[in-house]
């Protein structure tokens, strides 16, 4: 024991003095951003970008990703452009950062914060700092420094998002409601707000459509997702009903299970085939680009479910 | 004791070989004349970063925290006198857990300030872990706390914290669950060298101080009518060998999440090799548990990297057979 001790100790002092000369850039060409309440300083142009989570947002503005978390990798919207990006792993490895030789790191976990610090300028943007398309866009295009980007991005989207209300105007009743759900593998299910992912961007903000009166009051003045019990499903129920599964061994049961009780099957929704079971990689996410992409399925879901209806 | 001498001196050979073999091993692989080249202060920038801030402050919490779990289970399984006893099945482990929970669920996202989630969330644990224990003590205590008493109530309030760490998994939003999921599976996630110093203090204060105490692990392991009729103060004797176990797990558990089964092994392989006798048992316990999780943490480093495999699941893939095995040659 005692030995170990020592070696400890020892490993201890040569730590601290390979502390001091920490990796620190001074480059001139640096400036501060304020993301969320606090300051951070980037470089100009960053070249080099990686990030545990934020993939999707930082390709919206057209910004430099060499490496990314696991996740993003699911992302079909993302498949293309992250052909040549590195997976950091999940939990993100620091090592493989490091041999990444970044110049920008943006986490949304903290976990090792101070380790990526010593690798290159790290900006922390905890979960749900940015809560719409509009914001997050803006918010990275300040980060990298491409502003131009961020708005010709968001007037795209704009535009796709006023032609796809403009779609649905005539198919949807005004007074329509939309849900999004979800189940899990362990058999829990979920329902979802605005800001959870799961196209809720899409349905209440781009087609700005309706949730029921309970969600709204339930789910999105509160915490944006709720775990129901299957028995009380009916009061939570929409006109337009969309389901993921995360079900990551692809079991199907829990799924299964639910789709065929008697619960789900006397849901309004499912009896006039104004339901859907979604992809749950292609809907997770909620990064805008994304989101953009999710308009148009949406919009040739409610086509479908009118022209069966 | 020549035969303790080799023991010691063998598992003192495998700590500094996985040591040096963990150095070099990683993502990123360095050379070992690099490694070498880089302790001697001589290396690259990039190898002196990952060298001295990503894997020594790491593997150096592992040697602490297998060395804290292992003592802290051999104190219980003597005290209890089962040999099932270990931090996590008397609900320790469980209360630091319900604590981390706890202090997720109301507070995250609330803080802004970096520095004070790392370090709040492992001082959560630590109390979580004491509260536990001071409840368990306060609960078996009927006139004095018998043995049996212990590991009951131990068992009972582990149900009892489980099922309400359930309670508020169920109630938290996903990102935070996914937090809490990793800390539960046991995982070293105070990666730097403020989490190693914060850790340091406590081992190398305890384990002296259990070492010291042999003796009385010695007499209570007998029994409490031999222990009172060999004139140890029996119930003191007990809550101050308790402290020192809490303490231990609840310092290891801040760092090292709710790593099982390593302070339930680890004591066994120990009297294994060396005997009953706590004055050699303890050390050794404490090395093995040290060489163990060093040993998991870079199989868990290493496996399917880039990502990284919790270290208690890695622990108990390892430990398990090895343990089974360790059971069938018992006569």
């Amino acid at each position: 024991m005692t030995k170990t001790i020592v070696v400890c100790m020892l490993f201890l002092v040569l730590a601290s003095c390979g502390n001091e000369q920490s990796h620190q850039s001074t480059d001139e060409a640096e400036r501060t951003v304020n993301v969320g309440g606090e300051d951070f300083q980037v470089p100009n142009d960053p070249e080099r970008i990686v990030t545990d989570f934020y993939a999707g947002e930082l390709l919206t503005v057209d910004a430099n990703v060499v490496g990314a978390g696991s996740i993003a990798f699911d992302n079909p919207f993302l498949e293309e452009e992250l052909a040549g990006v590195e997976d950091i792993g999940e939990p993100p490895n620091v090592e493989k950062i490091l041999e990444l030789d970044p110049d920008l790191i943006v986490a949304m976990y903290d976990d090792n914060i101070d380790q990526l610090e010593q690798i290159a300028p790290t900006v922390h943007i905890p979960y749900n700092t940015a809560t719409n398309v509009e914001d997050m866009t803006e918010m990275f295009g300040d980060i990298v420094g491409a502003e131009e980007e961020a708005q010709a991005f968001l007037n795209d989207y704009h535009n796709r998002a006023d032609e796809a209300r403009e779609e649905i105007e005539d198919l949807v009743p005004t007074d329509a409601t939309f849900g999004l759900y979800e189940i899990t593998n362990d058999n829990e299910l979920y329902v979802f707000g605005e800001n959870f992912g799961r196209g809720g961007q899409v349905l209440y903000d781009a087609l700005d459509l309706d949730a029921p009166d309970i969600i709204e009051d339930e789910v999105m003045d509160e915490e944006d997702v709720l775990m129901l019990s299957q028995e009380v499903v009916p009061e939570y129920a929409a006109d337009y009903m969309f389901l993921t599964s995360y079900d990551p061994e692809n079991q199907h049961d829990a799924k299964d299970e639910l789709e065929e009780s008697s619960v789900w099957q006397g849901l309004d929704a499912v009896q006039q085939e104004r339901y859907r079971l979604n992809d749950y990689d292609t809907f997770y996410p909620y990064d805008p680009i994304s989101v953009y992409h999710q308009i148009d399925l949406f919009v040739d879901m409610i086509r479908e479910m009118e022209a069966e209806g | 004791m020549k035969r303790t001498v080799w023991i010691y001196m063998a598992i003192v050979v495998l700590i500094f070989a996985v040591f040096l073999l963990s150095l070099q091993m990683g993502t990123m692989s360095i050379a070992p004349l690099d490694v070498w080249r880089t302790l001697m202060g001589d290396g690259t920038e990039q190898h002196t970063l990952v060298l001295f801030e990503f894997r020594l402050p790491r593997m150096v919490i592992a040697l602490l925290v297998g060395a804290g779990l292992a003592v802290s289970g051999a104190i219980l399984q003597s005290l209890s006198r089962n040999e099932l006893a270990d931090p996590g099945i008397l609900g320790i482990n469980a209360g630091a857990g319900l604590a981390v929970v706890l202090f997720i669920y109301f507070f995250q996202g609330s803080y802004t300030s970096l520095g004070e989630t790392i370090f709040a969330l492992p001082l959560f644990a630590f109390v979580g872990a004491i509260t536990a224990a001071f409840l368990i003590y306060t609960l078996a205590w009927k006139k004095g706390v018998t043995p049996i008493r212990l590991v009951l109530v131990g068992i009972g309030l582990n149900a009892g914290f489980t099922a309400i760490l359930i309670v508020f998994q169920l109630r938290m939003n996903p990102e935070d669950f996914m937090q809490a999921t990793v800390w539960l599976n046991g995982d070293i996630w105070g990666t730097s060298w403020s989490h190693t110093l914060a850790v340091l203090p406590w081992m190398l204060l305890f384990i002296p101080l259990v070492i010291a105490q042999a003796r009385t692990l010695n007499v209570m392991r007998l029994g409490d009518p031999s222990a009172v009729s060999l004139g140890v103060k029996v119930e003191r004797n007990r809550r101050r060998l308790l402290i020192l176990a809490v303490m231990l797990a609840g310092a290891s558990v801040s760092v090292g999440g709710a790593i099982s089964f390593l302070g339930l092994v680890a004591p066994h392989i120990a009297r294994r090799l060396v005997g009953p006798r706590h004055q050699v048992m303890v050390p050794t316990a404490a090395m093995v548990g040290a060489f163990i999780l060093l040993f998991a943490d870079m199989v868990g480093r290493n496996l399917l990297s880039p990502s990284e495999i919790p270290v208690g699941i890695v622990v108990a893939v390892i430990g398990a057979p090895y343990f089974l095995y360790l059971l069938m040659k018992t006569p």
